[in-house]
């Protein structure tokens, strides 16, 4: 079935274009498993926007950071003081969260979650208890670019829950997989 | 017999007033109040387009295609709604901020150059808000945003496949700054939204994937579904799920009197008044309170 271009979020409106998952590794320089320990929303150093910083501490290292460690994610919305800002599409975490996150520096030296809520993956149980990955939107076909550039529909994927440790280690073969061949893991624009 | 016109106005009001079974919409909440954002204390927001426009579109067609999506709101919720655009005069000054002191400005903007958010969003919508707990004045609305990333898209204002259509896109986005939501679970928002009738919405999986369900195909068709194809038009107008929303959250019967930019004032406690100058009739009432000076200045002149 050949299926929708854009995703539109988070007040809100947001119209991204798909990264798959070679994209996805190609535009991340950490990967990890994580849980949410802390979340503190302020206003940004130009104090244009709010945003919020979610520490996550590391619990598996898929790629550029250990276990155990922290990193520090931010994105767009939060509330200080009484006034809030919402931004559809920015995926927020609250502390607790357990999340697969792909995750890259931008020029003003903050990280990010990759492509929106594209690069963020929600960790739950199964029905035996198993970790899982909510892969929605892995499985919904959005925009892609072709080699001209142009906007292109593609098809749609089935999508659904996934065993954490498969996701994980289909990550670490796209990571050999991009080292190897890299211009399929950058994102056309 | 009636005229053609008035039949049509009769039908376009039995569309969009009367209840129908089956239609559903999202509001947007608070962060952490889940409140539903809403504009209040005026019967009007204001907006001003950006004049430069999109890199893309040199004969202005950009510019009246936003204005078009803001006529597209309003030729449907006019008969229900008392919620209204102003339009300001186009600037090249519009630029997306807010101030914590003063009046903010509500703009349509394409950023070509300095596009900060992440650059696979084609347009992004910021809503700032009051986010008080207790407070009646909890999701007010103070300002709202809309940027089209000209940096990393390619936009259009005929629908030209392959390209972002600007009408199609500013509809939608406009329909989350009067303070809707998308209908189906994305997966970004936590917990997972309910909707108007407090049920729990659907994953946009199951809304995709479902062939037979009217239910689902009307959903999708909505100017506010999470979706859209490449070139695609059809958000450009209201679905009835769209226009219920706005005529339930801004309902004829409950209008306010003022039409009144929000200004805020951060230093005040967060009190707010209208940014404008005061309206006729609110003179005219504190000319009856104060013993009507003016009338008797003039009586004496």
């Amino acid at each position: 079935m050949v299926l929708l271009a854009f995703v539109a979020s988070s007040s809100q409106a947001t119209i991204i274009l798909e990264l798959d998952l070679p994209q996805l590794v190609g535009r991340s320089d950490v990967i990890f498993v994580g849980k949410a320990i802390k979340t503190y929303s302020h206003w940004s150093e130009d104090k244009r926007h709010i945003v919020t910083d979610t520490t996550f501490q590391v619990s598996t290292a898929v790629s550029g950071v250990s276990q155990g460690k922290s990193v520090v994610i931010r994105r767009l919305g939060g509330a200080v003081g009484g006034i809030g800002m919402r931004v559809s599409g920015a995926p927020s975490f609250n502390k607790g969260d357990e999340v697969l996150l792909f995750t890259e520096k931008r020029g003003n030296g903050k990280r990010y979650v990759v492509g929106m809520k594209q690069g963020a993956f929600r960790i739950t149980r199964d029905r035996t208890a198993r970790q899982v990955v909510q892969t929605r939107l892995d499985g919904l076909a959005l925009a892609r670019r072709s080699p001209q550039g142009r906007l292109q529909m593609i098809e749609r994927r089935e999508a659904g829950p996934e065993l954490l440790g498969h996701f994980v280690n289909r990550i670490r073969q796209t990571i050999a997989l991009c080292a190897r061949e890299k211009t399929r893991c950058r994102s056309r624009e | 017999m009636p005229q053609p016109r008035v039949v049509a106005a009769t039908l376009l009001a039995a569309l969009v007033c009367v209840p129908a079974a089956g239609l559903a919409y999202v509001r947007s909440t608070t962060t952490n109040t889940a409140a539903p954002l809403i504009w209040m204390r005026s019967n009007c927001v204001h907006v001003r387009v950006n004049s430069k426009g999109s890199d893309d579109i040199n004969d202005g067609s950009d510019v009246a295609a936003a204005k078009r999506s803001i006529d597209n709101w309003r030729k449907l919720i006019g008969a229900c709604s008392y919620f209204k655009f102003v339009v300001l005069d186009d600037s090249p000054d519009a630029k997306p901020e807010f101030t914590r002191s003063g009046v903010n400005e509500n703009v349509i903007y394409w950023e070509e150059n300095d596009w900060k958010h992440d650059r696979m969003a084609a347009a992004i919508t910021t809503v700032f808000f009051l986010e008080k707990q207790g407070d009646e004045r909890d999701g007010r609305i103070l300002d709202a945003d809309i940027e089209l990333n000209g940096r990393w898209f390619h936009f259009s204002s005929a629908g030209t496949i392959h390209k972002t259509d600007v009408e199609n896109t500013v509809t939608h986005e406009l329909g989350h700054l009067m303070g809707l939501d998308h209908p189906c679970d994305d997966g970004a928002r936590q917990p997972v939204p309910k909707d108007h009738t407090g049920a729990t919405i659907p994953s946009c999986t199951t809304v995709l994937g479902s062939t037979s369900d009217p239910k689902y195909a009307a959903m999708r068709d909505t100017t506010m579904f999470n979706f859209a194809d490449p070139g695609e038009t059809k958000k450009r107008s209201p679905e009835a799920d769209d226009v219920k929303g706005i005529c339930e959250i801004y309902p004829t019967a409950q209008a306010p009197s003022a039409c009144e930019p929000v200004s805020y004032d951060e230093n005040n406690g967060g009190c707010d008044v209208g940014g404008s100058p005061p309206p006729l009739a609110s003179l005219l009432i504190w000319a009856l309170l104060l013993g009507l000076p003016l009338a008797a200045r003039r009586r004496s002149g």
